[in-house]
């Protein structure tokens, strides 16, 4: 009942896919067969190209070097969302990465920071977030490891193609003795009474047989759904955008921009997402709210250079599988859930499972405990995320009939709560479990503009002058740190450019 | 200025008064009841306590000469040691106990704890904030005169501030740290604890306990009208060994933090005491209580631990992992197979390298003066 596992199959290439086969073949014991079934003629949603800082724990884990990977992915770095016209046109705030100040002995620095806005005299909080001035700057330099430095506060991820990032850990992979073998499933085995899949067999009639599986097939979810019926909990009540067209174009505008953009638009939003050799742009809407004709042009009316190549309209519904594991399958990417990519979290969830799967490998016998423990970590995760995202359209500040009903919907009830204590007096408790740390629910709450209307009282102890002082020393440093900084063009170009640039 | 009435006596009520009026100089008014008969004996305290110290500006010296206050490098449960700081290091992001396992169990566990070591020399020294000495890995808590360590908080709370309160003061609010027992607005543990711990040996370096008398259970509200619970007048799992102030200390950094003052604060205030209680109640049943029917959040936990070792950890977790590694397998709750990660390295290598370790550690030890 209890040998170990010596056939893993994964379905599907892709992000997940390959994301999932460097990891395994990184991490898993000797004696571990790892083969990948994926078809060149199944289109691969190249999901969000935008990542945040924890995607580099997962390139350490496997040893990529940083220059390297960045030069085969025409890679940008990344500091900050800007979010543009979400409390109407013209208001743009930013929601960078790394904290906001330092905490005065017990009390947080919002806090100290919340009473400087009250009594008239606070500069912009995102002056004491060093990621946030140097996205103002457009400067980049690798964090310093010495904890005492300013510019060991920088926090950073990257702006990726994810095609090529696939690619990339695809040559990995298969160097570390993953099998790819092309072609498409056509049936799907399972055994007669426990249910669990056998293997599967594809068009060319080869029969492939593993003892666990890993779905990575997309939105369709050909084993966790088609086959085990996982079920899926539909969260369109809530994000009710079902569509995007996607739109690459000639770097052109602001440039490259060590930032993301997100803006806001009537029946939804569009991105932003500077690469070496072009710039990502998307339309994210609600099909009940505009046409896709619509949708197109606006996007073709607001892109900033060049279009490149024709669009790319991609469906989907916002929820989560029910069940992200089922016997002996585990849904990564896509096919456990979908969340649109306003922060940036479509990769994130593929490493969060794929860091869950490893610390819960199975043994043949599956046990049942272990399988519960991933789903309901897995449940906690995501529905934390899905909190946070649902924030920025509950709390928006236009006219649109869209962004009317956004402001009036009902919210889950642990979102209400955050909402409501924030913004009586700034207080905020974040789970251990939340992806997203203290400092990213005060960016977004306070840029969608839950301004709290009372600060901690016990700020009111600090002398006012010695306050000020200090907080003017703070921003001082850190804007000084970041002039410092080369432009960040001139840093990839030095670092990391691509070899062929087009 | 808010003031505030700290009801009780003692090293909580002191301790309480200390940190409040620290942190709210000038903004609260804290005014503290003493009233109860003066703590006796001595009291043990967990490592995390000496933060707080350091925020109350209490040296160490001061601690030992005016308070008894001597260093214990961990605690006797079930004639199994748990020793304080960090047992082992994770390799390849894979937690210690999983190798160890893996490599056969070469030794006691405890064989790669630094205070293990040291305790069982009776050698002592501080831990280290360099992480590459072996010194990082320690870590200690305290025992202390607990007459003397009141009047220690006492004399620190009077100078940031704090009054002793006047009979019939008029407050805003009410912070109650007196012991609780079952009233109406009780949520009984008593069929999973039906004794507590209390200190019975602290004189060498490993604190023993022996059973105290327990009504286990929590108040169903903390916070009732302008009365905040915090504490043993919240929530009563009997943990002499260091647990029951640890509590109280996470409800004033709670206060601090989060006065409950409003009412979305004041439910979440709620949600987070009882989180808190809850999780530092299930490292007490683990640990001395009765498992044959644990709460359903230690049931999963034993149940994740049996299967393979793994540590779930909660929200509002009281305890760090490895205390729980230790309390599992101090209860015979071990795991059923291998973490198949921690197989990737040929096992003879794993136990070279547990073996240098271990030396690392022994050597460290036996460099440390006597205690």
């Amino acid at each position: 009942m209890t040998a170990s596992i010596r056939e893993v199959l994964i379905i599907g290439g892709g992000t997940a896919g390959w994301m999932t086969a460097a990891a395994l073949a990184k991490a898993l014991p000797p004696g571990v067969r790892v083969r990948l079934v994926e078809s060149e003629q199944i289109g691969t949603v190249g999901v969000g190209e935008a990542t945040i800082p924890p995607i580099n724990t997962f390139n350490q884990v496997l040893g990529l070097d940083e220059a390297d990977f960045m030069r085969a992915t025409k890679a940008s770095f990344k500091l900050a969302i800007e979010f543009v016209g979400w409390m109407g046109e013209g208001h743009r705030y930013l929601h960078p990465f790394g904290n906001f100040g330092l905490d005065i002995e017990a009390l947080k620095f919002h806090q100290a920071w919340l009473r400087a806005l009250h009594e008239g005299w606070a500069p912009p909080i995102d002056a004491f977030n060093l990621s946030a001035q140097a996205s103002h700057l457009k400067r980049y330099a690798p964090p310093a490891r010495d904890p005492g430095q300013v510019l060991s506060s920088l926090k950073y991820a990257f702006h990726f193609d994810a095609g090529l990032y696939a690619r990339y850990l695809r040559a990995y992979a298969e160097q570390r003795g993953v099998i790819r073998i092309e072609g498409k499933v056509a049936e799907v085995r399972q055994h007669g009474e426990t249910g669990f899949v056998t293997g599967v067999a594809l068009e060319s009639g080869q029969a492939l047989e593993a003892e666990l599986f890993i779905d990575c097939s997309g939105f369709r979810g050909l084993l966790i759904e088609q086959a085990l019926q996982a079920g899926y909990d539909d969260w369109s009540h809530w994000l009710p955008n079902d569509r995007a067209v996607a739109l690459p174009c000639v770097t052109g505008g602001d440039g490259l921009t060590p930032y993301t953009r997100a803006t806001a638009d009537a029946a939804g939003w569009r991105w932003r997402i500077p690469l070496q050799h072009r710039t990502g742009n998307g339309y994210v809407y609600s099909s009940k709210h505009i046409s896709d004709d619509e949708a197109l042009s606006r996007l073709r009316a607001t892109v900033d250079g060049e279009p490149l190549g024709e669009p790319n309209f991609l469906r989907f519904q916002a929820g989560r599988r029910k069940q992200a594991w089922v016997k002996n399958v585990v849904a990564i990417g896509l096919s456990s859930g979908f969340l649109e990519p306003l922060e940036s979290t479509s990769i994130h969830l593929i490493q969060a499972g794929i860091t869950k799967l490893l610390a819960l490998f199975p043994h043949t016998g599956f046990d049942p405990v272990e399988i519960a423990e991933y789903n309901r970590l897995t449940a906690l995760q995501v529905e934390l995320i899905r909190d946070f995202i649902i924030l920025h359209f509950k709390a928006n500040g236009r006219d649109e009939p869209y962004w009317r009903d956004a402001r009036a919907m009902a919210i889950p009830q642990s979102l209400q709560h955050k909402i409501e204590l924030f913004a009586a007096s700034g207080r905020l408790f974040v789970s251990d479990y939340d992806l997203f740390a203290e400092a990213s629910w005060i960016a977004v709450l306070l840029g969608q503009g839950v301004v709290p209307r009372r600060h901690d009282p016990l700020v009111d102890a600090l002398e006012t002058d010695a306050l000020k002082a200090q907080l003017s020393r703070l921003a001082g440093l850190i804007r000084q740190t970041a002039e410092a900084l080369p432009p960040h063009e001139a840093f990839i170009a030095r670092y990391c450019a691509a070899r062929d640039p087009a | 200025m808010k003031r505030v009435l700290i009801s009780g006596g003692g090293v909580e009520a002191w301790m309480t008064g200390a940190a409040l009026a620290t942190a709210g100089r000038g903004v609260l008014e804290v005014q503290v009841a003493d009233q109860g008969r003066r703590p006796e004996g001595r009291i043990a305290a967990l490592p995390a306590l000496r933060g707080l110290h350091a925020r109350l500006g209490i040296s160490d010296e001061s601690l030992a000469s005016e308070a008894g206050a001597r260093p214990r490098l961990g605690a006797r449960y079930n004639d199994m040691l748990e020793p304080f700081g960090q047992t082992g290091a994770a390799l390849d992001g894979v937690a210690f106990h999983h190798h160890w396992r893996a490599a056969g169990k070469p030794a006691a566990l405890e064989a790669w704890s630094l205070a293990a070591q040291a305790a069982s020399r009776g050698r002592f020294t501080p831990g280290s904030a360099d992480p590459r000495s072996p010194l990082s890995t320690l870590d200690h808590g305290l025992t202390l005169d607990a007459a003397a360590y009141a009047d220690l908080l006492k004399a620190v709370a009077l100078k940031a501030g704090a009054e002793i309160a006047p009979t019939n003061a008029h407050v805003e609010v009410i912070i109650d740290t007196a012991a609780t027992s079952p009233g109406d607005d009780w949520i009984d543990w008593s069929a999973w604890l039906s004794t507590g711990r209390r200190l019975a040996d602290d004189t060498g370096l490993v604190s023993t306990f022996e059973p105290a008398p327990l009504s286990a259970g929590r108040r169903t509200h903390a916070v009732s009208g302008n009365r905040v619970a915090i504490g043993a007048a919240y929530a009563a799992f009997g943990a002499g060994d260091g647990g029951d102030l640890h509590l109280l200390q996470g409800a004033i950094a709670r206060l601090i933090s989060l006065f409950p003052d409003t009412p979305a604060a004041a439910a979440e205030f709620e949600r987070l005491s009882a989180a808190s209680a809850e999780r530092a109640r299930d490292m007490a049943i683990l640990r001395w209580g009765d498992l044959s029917a644990p709460p359903e959040e230690l049931a999963w936990k034993i149940a994740q631990f049996e299967s393979r070792g793994r540590v779930v950890m909660y929200d509002e977790e009281v305890w760090p992992e490895s205390a729980f590694v230790h309390a599992f397998l101090a209860r015979g709750i071990t795991p059923r197979r291998t973490d198949p990660l921690a197989l990737r390295q040929p096992p003879e290598r794993v136990r070279d390298l547990l073996e240098r370790m271990r030396r690392v550690l022994e050597q460290t030890a036996e460099a440390m003066p006597r205690a």
